[in-house]
């Protein structure tokens, strides 16, 4: 029968797919609830792209916001050029450098299906080729979490730049319409989340698919033992290349569906916090298991959501302790609670009978 | 206010008595008075450039002394607008409730229907003046040997085209002056010897311009070279072009000297950050993210030395940057040591868990300093003995607040070393780096050598915050700006090496500093980048990689 992370696929795509269907009924819904919903879904992505990447090939990449900023720029990229020629008003940033046009990168992008070859592309080469030159060099564990960290500080440093023509800090927003729909409107909203879950659904179902297929297992063997697999005859270079390429494009498909959602992209997401904050996730939620950094996505920017608003002092603390916490003591996250909590039972258990037996 | 009463009196009798003892000169500061009542520019500049002649006309010290005296009298009057004329051109000082002849400096009475108005100082009047009343008070001091103020010879340098060539000449006759001066006095008189028909005037002007290269004296030549005529000797216009080349050639040097040299203050931050960092690491293969954290800390902790002393011990002020440093060794070292005791340890066998550990901590401590001090850049008092500098070669400046971090830079990796090649804690360290297990298993106390030398890297980034109060902007999110960085040298220097971190550090600070300027920072840190890649390639381990057990 299906494992509990198929079923959970499913079952999400399914939510996903009805949540789409009723909206095109005309069923009408809180286009609040669903951006946050169609939001933390997005999350909850990022967050599976990089456990694939951590806890099924035991690489840690401190700059998946990288990946997930190349799907959420190049989206926005379509969006702007969308709005422009359909409205004429130029994006800020044309005015604010004084250019009549958009830059020759912007070509052909009002298309929906080259936006998501570009997107394709762009991340698996981006991608390919900075897997290639580390993992050829053997550049692993902590040394290549920092260099992915430079990297991606690298890239929001030239974000932040107003000439690049990515609309520069202010960054780029101001949609009009989102895939032939009007930017802002329940209904929009309802697609968007809909299709969010339904994407993250598809994707839970094929990673489980993966990790159990003979690459998957390979990739278990990699983050065990990599020497040892290595002396067995094993390319690990190219089993870490796939692992890493599938988690890039990952990311890449969470900025695509969070952009949108938000309306906005800005370097902040490229920022290095945002990045280890994603680690946070997969740690927080159990690295290893699918179902794990979903949850922890889901639990932590829920939270943020939440307390951002009501205590935004308090919130930063709070983060710091809860990873603080479950990193010591909870080394496989919150996927570890049950056996926490079964192994307290254990022991309560054990406690009792030892007392039965002193009373006989 | 009587003694300066008495005072201007008893200055006035002398006056009175020089002054009219020769007619000729009562002729002339009469015209020189109707010269700045005429309220039009060119005259007026002329009759202050008289006044300025005026001053050293006659040799007699007494008397040079009375006339400066009486310049300095108008020409305050003249810019506070206490100088009234009357039509006819007659000038008077206004005082608190009387009136002087500005010639005789005797009290006078004018009729009430005379109309009497202060001339309009206009824009080219102004430095023209000041600079007259510079030399003067020069010209002033040096008669009563009184020492030069640097201040008025910094007038000089604004304008020298516009200094009294005759004071100027006078000034330079004067051997009471410290050699320094009398240099910056000959730099003033090379431009103006600049203008001189006079070919051997021109070539000194030359010389000695290009021994003091500067961007202005550069720009001085540059439009002497565009206004000679073609048809000016030609010796005149090749050692113009000489002159201009050899100052150009200066300059640039000297620019790039400046870049190393700011370059070097950068690397002398980053390697204090770093090397902490490296030891760390090759220790326990542990990176600590917190280590920007520690920077921050340390110069909030200079911070408040700083505000202790200034209320409850103000005469230690000037050295607080001394003061600070034990304090800021010894309490970051103990905040990373309680850090490593509480969360590190735990997670020794996970490396990638202790990045988010340690993010973890840099949050909580990044929030906890925004709660105490709030989100404001700090204001650091800069104590008088690191203010400034000395320029050395073109407009190369070595400032005393660079030169002072790169020194102690200098004095910490001499320490370091010290420390880990020549003491008992030293081999203990290396040998927990080479190998853990071994090192234990011989009785070194390897829980106590990791606690240790957390506690020191922390202490070295603290002192790396210390270091850089006085120079860069503190407040609490500074951290994130050095720690990039930091791991760049790390993983370009390689694990617990020295000197790897020590040559690391120099690549990627005179590097970011030398590109950043031209090209952005992102520029710099694309070349930092490619070059860990290039390395990399044929050295995973970093430039100095030890050879450990793992």
């Amino acid at each position: 029968m299906f494992q509990a992370s198929e079923k959970a696929g499913i079952l999400l795509a399914l939510c996903g797919l009805l949540l789409i269907g009723a909206t095109s009924l005309g069923f009408s819904t809180s286009q609040y609830a669903m951006n946050l919903i169609g939001q933390i879904a997005a999350f909850a992505l990022l967050a599976l792209s990089l456990d694939l990447l951590w806890g099924f090939c035991g690489i840690l990449s401190l700059g998946h916001g990288l990946f997930f900023a190349i799907g959420g720029y190049l989206v926005a990229m379509h969006l702007v050029k969308v709005t422009f020629d359909a409205t004429g008003t130029p994006p800020d940033f044309m005015l604010f450098m004084g250019w009549d046009s958009l830059p020759f990168y912007y070509f052909q992008l009002d298309s929906i299906a080259y936006l998501i070859v570009a997107i394709a592309a762009v991340t698996t080469v981006v991608s390919f080729v900075f897997g290639y030159v580390s993992f050829r060099s053997r550049v692993t564990g902590v040394y290549f979490a920092i260099i992915t960290q430079a990297l991606v500080y690298m890239v929001m440093l030239y974000m932040f730049r107003n000439d690049s023509g990515f609309g520069g800090n202010n960054g780029m927003t101001g949609f009009k319409e989102i895939f032939g729909m009007p930017a802002s409107g329940s209904t929009t909203a309802a697609f968007l989340c809909g299709g969010s879950l339904a994407t993250l659904g598809l994707c839970l179902y094929g990673c489980k698919k993966l990790v159990d297929s003979p690459i998957g297992q390979f990739m278990l063997a990699v983050r065990e033992d990599e020497s040892r697999l290595r002396f067995l005859g094993v390319n690990t270079v190219h089993i870490k290349l796939i692992a890493w390429c599938i988690s890039a494009i990952l990311a890449a498909m969470a900025g695509f569906l969070y952009v949108p959602q938000v309306g906005i992209v800005n370097p902040t997401i490229l920022s290095p916090e945002l990045s280890i904050e994603i680690a946070a996730w997969v740690a927080l939620g159990g690295r290893g298991s699918l179902l794990g950094p979903i949850l922890g996505a889901v639990v932590i920017s829920g939270l943020k959501f939440i307390l951002t608003g009501l205590a935004p002092d308090l919130w930063p603390f709070i983060l710091a302790t809860l990873i603080i916490c479950v990193v010591i003591w909870s080394p496989n996250g919150l996927a570890d609670t049950s056996s926490h909590v079964a192994s307290f039972y254990r022991r309560l258990g054990s406690l009792t009978s030892i007392k039965g037996r002193s009373q006989p | 206010m009587t003694f300066l009463r008495t005072y201007l009196l008893s200055v006035l009798l002398a006056i009175a008595g020089s002054v009219s003892a020769d007619g000729q000169d009562r002729q002339d500061t009469s015209a020189i008075v109707g010269g700045l009542c005429s309220s039009k520019p060119t005259q007026m500049n002329q009759a202050l450039n008289a006044l300025g002649s005026f001053t050293v006309e006659s040799s007699d010290p007494l008397v040079i002394e009375n006339n400066a005296r009486w310049a300095l009298w108008i020409i305050s009057a003249l810019t506070k607008k206490q100088l009234v004329c009357s039509p006819t051109g007659s000038g008077f000082v206004k005082g608190e409730d009387e009136l002087r002849d500005a010639v005789t400096r005797e009290l006078t009475k004018v009729d009430e229907n005379v109309k009497l108005k202060a001339p309009f100082l206009h824009l080219p009047v102004r430095p023209t003046a000041e600079i007259i009343a510079a030399t003067t008070e020069m010209i002033l001091a040096s008669v009563t040997n009184d020492a030069v103020s640097d201040k008025s010879l910094e007038s000089l340098d604004k304008k020298p085209e516009q200094v009294n060539s005759r004071q100027l000449s006078y000034l330079l006759k004067q051997s009471n002056l410290p050699g320094r001066q009398v240099k910056q006095l000959e730099l003033v008189e090379a431009y103006q010897l600049l203008r001189s028909e006079d070919l051997t005037d021109y070539s000194t002007a030359l010389a000695v311009l290009r021994e003091n290269a500067s961007r202005k004296s550069l720009t001085a030549l540059i439009e002497i070279q565009s206004s000679l005529s073609p048809e000016a000797s030609g010796s005149k216009v090749e050692m113009t072009s000489n002159a201009i080349n050899a100052i150009e050639t200066e300059l640039q040097i000297g620019q790039f000297l400046s870049v190393l040299y700011s370059g070097l203050s950068y690397s002398s931050i980053l390697f204090l950050a770093a090397i902490g960092l490296a030891i760390v690491f090759g220790l326990m293969g542990v990176i600590n993210l917190a280590q920007g954290e520690f920077i921050m800390i340390g110069a909030y902790i200079t911070f408040v030395i700083q505000e202790l002393l200034a209320s409850f011990a103000y005469g230690l002020m000037p050295f607080y940057l001394l003061i600070s440093i034990p304090f800021v060794f010894v309490l970051t070292g103990g905040i990373g040591a309680a850090i490593e005791y509480s969360v590190i340890r735990h997670l020794y066998t996970r490396p990638l868990m202790t990045l988010l550990a340690t993010w973890g901590v840099s949050i909580f401590l990044v929030n906890a300093v925004r709660v105490l001090f709030g989100t404001q850049n700090l204001e650091f008092y800069v104590p008088h003995y690191l203010v400034g500098g000395v320029t050395l070669f073109g407009d190369f400046l070595v400032t005393w607040n660079r030169l002072a971090t790169i020194g102690f830079a200098v004095l910490v990796l001499l320490l370091t070393w010290i420390l880990v090649n020549k003491t008992r804690f030293g081999v203990n360290v290396r040998a927990v780096t080479e190998n853990r297990n071994m090192a234990g298993a011989i009785g070194i106390d390897t829980r106590k050598v990791d606690v240790l030398s957390f506690a020191l890297g922390s202490g070295l980034a603290g002192l790396a915050g210390l270091a850089l109060s006085t120079i860069y902007n503190v407040n609490p999110t500074m951290g994130t700006n050095f720690i990039v960085d930091a791991f760049m040298v790390v993983v370009l220097g390689g694990v617990g090496s020295i000197w790897g971190t020590l040559l690391a550090a120099l690549l990627v600070g005179i590097v970011n500093v030398a590109i950043e300027p031209v090209y952005g920072a992102v520029a710099a840190k694309v070349i930092v980048m490619t070059l860990i890649i290039v390395v990399i390639q044929f050295r995973p381990e970093g430039l100095f990689s030890l050879k450990v057990r793992k």
